[in-house]
């Protein structure tokens, strides 16, 4: 297995799988070159058309914003789907996510409100918003770990399988976790 | 001590490769006395239909659910585990029947495994419930076994095509557990070098690949260099008290920080690998290590044929999920060690297996599902309790395969199964025929797998659980 990747990038590619997955191959923009291949095994990347009807965006870096989405623009077409994972300020808090994410975007504490401005700005609507390893996830982890300690594994065992259940939401927590996924639709520019 | 081959004959076969052929089968042994013959046929037959809707381009697929993890997102073929007990259970029926059409399911689930093999050697999509993900333990060793078995059956059979899984699964063997697992500091098959973990029920799966391999080849190397090394790991693992933890082996460690936690389904795969050990070298400690570690399952076997999925060092135990199809690896450790002793709990184990199959021809998968995090069971069976696995399914499949009778099976054909079903405190309709597994939501679509998709087509949010 690829231990160097993070689960809640893997998590977030297998969710988008299941937006997008009926939609062809999505034209793909990734700037963690750590995740080529796990996009590999789900089948993104590769040969595609000019135009697709989906498209990911794998960590959107502050200085190449600009750039990415106007090439995502030129790839997607009307009413295409957008996917993007993003780090957050939390996957800082990670030891083995701050190797790769220094200059994401999200990690910033006010990045999260620029690439969805950034990202309106240029033509989409946001649909939905998940966090994925939510700090509630990361607490009961936490938890699970103290319960080891003092010789719980029962306790430890329920913990870890709870804090699963609690992994992504859609609700105002989803900014208290280390990764964002996405979703916006391009509907063009509204002057 | 009856019917089993001496020790040092055992270890004469290996120099000799022409004895390799007695990979292909597995010996008959008995069923407990209530359980009818016709009705193992019938469920081996039914179990055979299911399988069939259950492959697609690739392989065997559908969605997994595990202790560890679940697997709702990819659908595709998973080339791990489930290959075990799918092709030694074909080649079973091929064995005890005569029929042609069971080795040519044994020689198509080959296929998917050769047909998946990457450059490196290792398998596509061999993660179970990790998947999509490779290098995926045990199950690229159990991939191995099976296609040594496969290739041992046909050149028995005096097909000159038995090089192909022959080939296949000494490249994996070489390129993944020697090359990349071999732990030459610890002496053992690891189950990844930088944090020197060890899980015995992997290690034991490896060493059966090793020594399957070594059997084909006449390569004694891989028994005395690298698989019995191995397995003296696995009994360091084992408690040996008198107390009713004896016979019981950790499920894994790190370094030397053994997890003391008991899974008797591991455990039980465990089994093979010592009376294997036994065989090649005669030493009374693997027997003792196995037929104590049957003995600890056997210990936790309740009287509904239930196991606890985990028991903790301190006597408490995980009752939830509590294992259907997987009871497939403890049955056949119970058959394995019965020319050594045998256990009342057989039957009852064996009833509970039988009773998880239901219209689709599937065995369910567990049962309180729900209660792994804590909650209390509800009435409804959990979505997960309900779904038919084929990496569990393959397990009952090849045990029962063991017992069928020489006549042809009846024929059996899937009907459609609905269920009312909770999944994380919601309630929902579980419904699988042989085209789709669809379960809804007060009306609404929550989760579509068409069979035959590497993808479900919908898949709301609560089922992109891990």
């Amino acid at each position: 297995m690829n231990c160097r990747v993070p689960h809640e990038y893997r998590y977030a590619l297998d969710a988008i799988g299941t937006i997008s997955g009926q939609q062809g191959h999505p034209f793909v923009l990734l700037n963690l070159p750590e995740l080529e291949e796990e996009m590999s095994l789900r089948g993104f990347g590769g040969e595609v058309p000019s135009l697709t009807a989906s498209a990911i965006w794998i960590e959107p870096i502050r200085h190449s914003i600009n750039e990415d989405l106007l090439e995502i623009t030129s790839r997607l077409c009307n009413e295409g789907l957008l996917s993007i994972v993003a780090s957050l300020p939390l996957s800082r808090l990670l030891p083995d996510n701050t190797c790769w994410t220094r200059s994401a975007i999200g990690t910033r504490l006010t990045g999260s409100g620029e690439l969805t401005q950034s990202i309106a700005q240029h033509g989409f609507t946001i649909q939905q918003i998940f966090g994925i390893h939510t700090a509630r996830s990361i607490g009961l982890n936490g938890l699970g770990r103290i319960m080891e300690r003092v010789g719980r594994n029962d306790m430890a065992d329920r913990f870890l399988a709870r804090s699963k259940e609690l992994y992504c939401s859609d609700q105002l927590d989803r900014q208290f976790s280390t990764v964002a996924l996405i979703c916006a639709r391009k509907t063009g520019l509204r002057r | 001590m009856i019917q089993q081959t001496a020790p040092h004959q055992r270890r004469e076969q290996i120099d000799d490769p022409r004895m390799a052929n007695t990979l292909a089968t597995e010996p008959d042994s008995k069923l407990p006395s209530s359980i009818e013959r016709r009705t193992i046929n019938l469920a081996v037959a039914r179990l055979d239909a299911w399988l069939e809707t259950m492959h697609g381009p690739g392989g065997y697929g559908g969605p997994v659910c595990h202790w560890w993890q679940q697997c709702f997102t990819y659908t595709g073929a998973g080339l791990d585990w489930r290959y075990e007990g799918i092709i030694t259970g074909y080649l079973n029926l091929w064995q005890r029947t005569g029929e042609s059409r069971w080795r040519e399911r044994a020689i198509r689930a080959g296929q998917d495994l050769i047909g998946g093999q990457q450059s490196d050697g290792t398998f596509a999509f061999s993660g179970f419930e990790m998947n999509p993900a490779r290098m995926g333990t045990p199950h690229e060793a159990a991939c191995d076994v099976a296609l040594l078995r496969l290739a041992s059956a046909l050149r028995q059979d005096g097909n000159e095509s038995w090089m192909m899984p022959f080939n296949a699964a000494g490249q994996n063997i070489r390129h993944v557990y020697l090359e990349r697992l071999w732990d030459e500091e610890r002496q053992r098959i690891s189950d990844g070098k930088p944090d020197a973990s060890f899980v015995p029920n992997k290690a034991a799966t490896a060493s059966n690949a090793l020594i399957s391999l070594a059997t084909m080849s006449g390569d004694a190397e891989l028994i005395d260099r690298y698989a019995i090394p191995t397995i003296n790991h696995i009994l360091d693992h084992q408690i040996r008290a008198d107390s009713p933890f004896d016979g019981a082996i950790a499920q894994n460690s790190f370094g030397s920080q053994q997890i003391d936690k008991y899974f008797p389904i591991y455990i039980a795969r465990c089994i093979p690998a010592l009376l294997e050990a036994w065989s090649l070298t005669g030493s009374e400690r693997y027997i003792d290590a196995a037929v104590a570690a049957m003995r600890f399952i056997d210990r936790w076997v309740v009287d509904d044929g239930s196991i606890p999925t985990v028991v903790y060092p301190d006597g408490r135990t995980s009752t939830g999920p509590m294992w259907i199809a997987p009871l497939g690896d403890i049955l056949l450790a119970f058959d394995l060690i019965s020319p050594f002793e045998t256990f009342a709990t057989h039957e009852a184990v064996l009833s509970r297996m039988l009773n998880g199959q239901d219209e689709t021809g599937g065995i369910q998968t567990a049962t309180k599902f729900e209660c792994q995090s804590g909650w209390k069971a509800s009435e409804l069976p959990d979505v997960r309790d309900l779904l038919h696995v084929a990496g569990w399914c393959d397990k009952a499949f090849r045990y029962l395969s063991r017992h069928v009778s020489e006549d042809p099976l009846p024929s059996a054909s899937p009907s459609e199964f609905v269920r009312s079903a909770t999944f994380l405190r919601d309630e929902y309709l579980f419904r699988e025929t042989c085209e789709r597994v669809e379960i809804t939501k007060e009306d609404e679509l929550r989760y579509l797998w068409v069979k035959g998709e590497a993808h479900p087509q919908v898949a709301a949010k609560e089922f992109w659980i891990r």
